[in-house]
């Protein structure tokens, strides 16, 4: 019973120790989000404690962090404010003090407050190395004038979104708004405005998470049959808008949109009307995900 | 006879009889310099001479001799007081009074006198301005007028400022006087000069000029046009670059104004600006912000300058400077 209390207590000790100050989910449960198995969502002690290689090497991110913050010129912390500061970053366990000045280099190269710039490194050094490079390159990759060059605000809200704000696997959703990006503003592809391409964007990875391994590959397919398949006739503009709209069932939604779509407008077992079929087509696609209650079904398709 | 001879007095007042007409003088709002003539040298003007009053005397004679003693003129009054005519000039006078039997007494010694010119008809309103200063010169036109002057061949005008300096001074065959004067207020005094250079005593031309500065006019810059990276179609501008340093140029250059300014920096999230920079363009055609590298925002504000200008109001421009890479 003694057992059981000290364990009880050991685990809330080290949730709150380890809870960061922005209040979002441990990276371990984020990375997770596809994971359904008997041990989502829970810490087993005994197999944190002992796997040596997982547990915090805290004195040596806080000696990282400390040396390295005494560097800092233009932080100028004495030795007090420097060792609480430290402190506050090696909470981020392994690699948090290498996060935090990824984070806060960036800020601060970016001409970004230094007090400011010491907060984003914190939200990371807490955070993974995968959030941290989502932010890093989404950042980077909107932010400079020779990439995407949007403005300050718009590149660090989205960097933020996609980074330490996104609920799923931070790799997918970095490549998949990489990838979207580069084919909304090919040439080739739907060349539309960076800012509505990234609008766009935006949204579609907003569905990333039901994706294991990412949506582009489903996207790019789905955007073909949409714009290569003269039956459908789409905007780029239209099949861009349409695609979150399905993707939002998950990773079956494309494939039974476009199956539905295909039996509605190519075979001779239903006479039906193209906006009829599309309203079929964007139900069944509904229907993609397994059913989560009683659910009040629309009106059945006009004929 | 001697007693009337030593009783004859020296001039006590030698007045010009046109000062008094002058007190309600016709009002003449513009020049007309066609209508007045200036005096030729032989022209007469009125000249009044007053003796003192010579007890028992009952005709008074004066007599008006060039500096060779040569007599020029006589005049006879019934009394001690003169009105005639006579040239510009200087001369010597004495007079001398007779009884009722008009037995004349001896001459007066002789007297310097001088027959001056007359000063100038007035208007009300003497002078003409715009009232400001041309920012390219810096200076506002005024024109004085007044009308003719028996006697006067040609005029001295002085302008003097507020503070009574003497700003300008010239003699003017005519009845107008033309300048440039930078801001302030002026008054101007005109006196008339005849034959020998003899000289009216001086008047003041009515009314004051008075020249204001005025305003710069705010600095534009030139920018440069760029495609909008967040739609092609569109366009943007950015302040041009020299080798990628931001570039500050006018799209009009001031002949007489400086173009100054302050560069600020701020941080993004950061509360204030900082300066970072003054600068003024003096009579370059571009200042180089090459104190603009630091990523982060920038705020340029710049008005004209001038010596008695009022200086412009500020054009202020932002700016994002930008990593090349992280």
């Amino acid at each position: 019973m003694k057992a059981l209390q000290t364990a009880i207590y050991l685990i809330s000790l080290l949730c709150v120790m380890r809870a960061p100050a922005v209040e979002v989910k441990s990276p371990q449960e984020r990375e997770n989000t596809y994971t359904v198995g008997p041990h989502s969502g829970g810490v087993d002690l005994s197999a944190a404690f002992s796997n040596k290689s997982k547990a915090c090497e805290s004195f040596k991110e806080f000696q990282t962090a400390y040396e390295g913050l005494m560097q800092d010129r233009d932080l100028a912390l004495g030795e007090e404010k420097g060792a609480r500061l430290s402190l506050q970053i090696s909470k981020g366990c392994n690699g948090s003090a290498n996060r935090f000045f990824k984070a806060y280099e960036m800020m601060k190269k970016t001409g970004v407050a230094l007090t400011k710039a010491v907060e984003v490194g914190l939200d990371f050094a807490v955070l993974d190395d995968e959030r941290l490079n989502n932010f890093n390159e989404v950042f980077a990759k909107m932010y400079l004038e020779s990439v995407l060059d949007f403005d300050f605000a718009t590149a660090y809200k989205v960097s933020f979104q996609l980074s330490r704000d996104y609920e799923g696997k931070a790799k997918d959703v970095r490549e998949d708004f990489i990838k979207l990006v580069k084919f909304c503003t090919h040439n080739d592809k739907a060349a539309l405005p960076l800012r509505q391409c990234a609008e766009l964007a935006l949204k579609i990875v907003d569905h990333t998470p039901k994706f294991p391994g990412g949506l582009y590959d489903s996207f790019e397919k789905f955007y073909t049959f949409l714009r290569a398949d003269k039956r459908m006739g789409l905007s780029v503009i239209d099949s861009l808008n349409l695609v979150p709209k399905v993707f939002a069932y998950g990773p079956k939604a494309p494939e039974n949109f476009q199956a539905a779509m295909e039996y509605a407008l190519g075979s001779n077992k239903i006479t039906i009307d193209h906006t009829n079929a599309m309203n079929l087509a964007l139900r069944l696609a509904k229907q993609s995900l397994p059913p989560q209650g009683k659910e009040d079904l629309d009106e059945a398709p006009k004929k | 006879m001697k007693l009337l001879r030593s009783s004859v007095l020296f001039p006590l007042l030698l007045a010009w009889a046109a000062m008094a007409e002058e007190k309600a003088p016709v009002p003449a709002p513009a020049p007309a310099p066609t209508a007045h003539h200036l005096a030729v040298e032989s022209e007469k003007v009125p000249v009044e001479l007053e003796w003192e009053r010579i007890a028992g005397a009952k005709f008074y004679e004066t007599e008006f001799q060039n500096y060779e003693g040569k007599t020029l003129a006589v005049f006879k009054s019934p009394n001690n007081v003169f009105k005639f005519k006579f040239k510009v000039g200087r001369y010597k006078v004495r007079s001398r009074v007779a009884d009722d039997r008009k037995v004349y007494g001896e001459w007066s010694v002789l007297t310097e006198f001088t027959v001056q010119p007359k000063p100038a008809k007035l208007p009300e309103k003497a002078v003409a301005t715009k009232g400001v200063i041309d920012p390219k010169t810096l200076t506002g036109e005024v024109m004085w007028h007044w009308g003719e002057a028996p006697g006067a061949t040609q005029f001295r005008v002085k302008v003097t400022d507020q503070n009574g300096q003497s700003v300008c001074e010239e003699l003017i065959k005519g009845f107008a006087y033309k300048t440039h004067l930078k801001a302030g207020t002026y008054t101007a005094t005109l006196t008339s000069v005849g034959a020998d250079g003899i000289e009216s005593e001086p008047v003041t031309l009515p009314g004051q000029a008075v020249i204001e500065t005025v305003q710069l006019e705010k600095p534009v810059f030139a920018f440069e046009e760029v495609p909008d990276v967040t739609d092609p179609k569109l366009k943007t501008h950015r302040l041009p670059q020299t080798k990628g340093v931001p570039t500050l140029r006018w799209k009009a250059t001031s002949t007489v104004a400086d173009t100054v300014g302050t560069l600020e920096y701020r941080y993004f999230f950061g509360d204030e600006w900082i300066p970072v920079d003054k600068f003024t363009s003096k009579n370059a055609k571009e200042v180089i912000l090459d104190k603009a590298m630091k990523p982060g925002r920038y705020r340029i504000t710049a008005w004209a300058e001038s010596a008695g200008l009022k200086k412009s109001e500020a054009t202020t421009y932002e700016f994002v400077v930008k990593p090349t890479s992280y």
